[in-house]
């Protein structure tokens, strides 16, 4: 084939008190890089804790300035179908076509009124990627992250329709640092939500650092939400080809 | 998790005289199969050979009876974008419960304002069954 894939497998686990380190859930991704500098990701991802589990598949695309084009994605919660829909995002208008027991059928079109940085798709290895949005060459600081998504909960776990979230992202620096698929250059960087852009009935967003690897793929290495969520995420399997 | 998964790889080979068994692409799947029977298949295709190259997402779901109930595609031909789209069905049943006359009779429309016929089928002495073989919208 004339594009290079990256596969990949993300272990998710506990840091609650008395569950640290036990396996809570697992994402499989798969990149593929085409010859006009498009990509696509494609994440099955498998929530088990906590009730009610979240199981998600994204068909994600982004254009050779890594905006996004669209997204597919579907939704079962608590293992019964909550919803499915595909969104198209211009650069003036993100649409959406989508369906559920408990939204029927849905079709939005959002303008987009001015730039935004990205669309957050709630797949892990998803949130590592729009840390390319972030010029490195600046070294650390702060920059403000305006996003469009299929969902505002924390989890991902309401039907697919636009929303848009105001984040925050810190670059913090560069490490090496080793995790289960190997030792890699890598970029931390935090998400932060001071002004509870991501407010849910949980609070803001808690802090959520992730360490991504420092070349133009910004794969996911390893990474971890505080606050009540005190999850940790880490690269288990990597393959290149 | 609650449901079931089956992942698996199928090689895709030539049989042309003088390609014998050379790979000419494959496909990556995984099956989900869920406690109320429904089942979702992913799988990610690529075909080589011949040109022009396909590359295929495919994310299919099936209700427990088998009967397609959601589908999203995405094609890449040639290592560039040729389209994208979801297919969503909405099913009724016509039943007549007070009078047992007529039997169960399930339709499939498009999930839209339209709610064009897609498919469907009368169980009971009937047994027939209906399917869209043709539709053009201008």
């Amino acid at each position: 084939m004339l594009h290079e894939t990256i596969t990949g497998k993300i272990l998710y686990t506990s840091r609650k008190p008395g569950r640290e380190g036990e396996e809570r859930g697992r994402e499989y991704f798969t990149f593929t890089k085409h010859t006009d500098g498009s990509r696509t990701l494609r994440a099955l991802c498998e929530i088990e804790e906590p009730n009610p589990t979240v199981m998600r598949d994204i068909t994600y695309s982004l254009d050779a300035n890594d905006m996004p084009t669209d997204c597919f994605v579907r939704l079962m919660i608590g293992d019964k179908f909550m919803g499915a829909g595909l969104f198209r995002i211009t650069e003036d208008f993100v649409e959406c076509e989508s369906f559920g027991p408990s939204i029927g059928r849905l079709s939005q079109k959002v303008p987009i009124v001015g730039t935004f940085d990205g669309f957050g798709t709630h797949p892990i290895q998803g949130d590592a990627y729009i840390t390319k949005k972030v010029d490195k060459s600046k070294g650390p600081h702060i920059k403000a992250l305006r996003t469009f998504l299929p969902s505002p909960d924390h989890r991902g776990a309401t039907p697919p329709m636009v929303s848009e979230v105001n984040i925050f992202l810190q670059y913090v620096g560069d490490e090496t640092i080793t995790v289960g698929a190997g030792t890699f250059e890598a970029s931390h960087f935090r998400f932060t939500d001071p002004e509870g852009g991501m407010a849910s009935s949980d609070g803001a967003h808690p802090d959520y650092d992730v360490w991504v690897t420092a070349d133009d793929d910004a794969i996911f290495l390893q990474g971890g939400v505080g606050g009540y969520m005190q999850t940790w995420y880490e690269l288990t399997e990597l393959t290149r080809r | 998790m609650q449901h079931r998964t089956i992942s698996g790889k199928i090689l895709y080979t030539s049989r042309k005289p003088g390609r014998e068994g050379q790979e000419r692409g494959r496909e990556q799947f995984t099956w989900t199969i869920h406690g109320d029977g429904s089942r979702t298949i992913r799988a990610l295709c690529e075909i080589d050979e011949p040109d022009p190259t396909v590359l295929r997402d495919v994310t299919c779901s099936f209700g427990a009876d088998d009967r397609p109930t959601d589908c999203f595609v995405r094609l890449t031909i040639g290592d560039r974008f040729m389209g994208a789209g979801i297919f969503a069905a909405s099913h009724f049943r016509f039943t007549d419960p007070d009078a047992q006359a007529h039997p169960d009779y399930d339709i499939w429309v498009t999930a839209d304002d339209d709610a064009l016929f897609l498919n469907g089928g009368v169980g009971g002495y009937m047994q027939t069954w209906y399917e869209l073989t043709e539709l053009t919208r201008r």
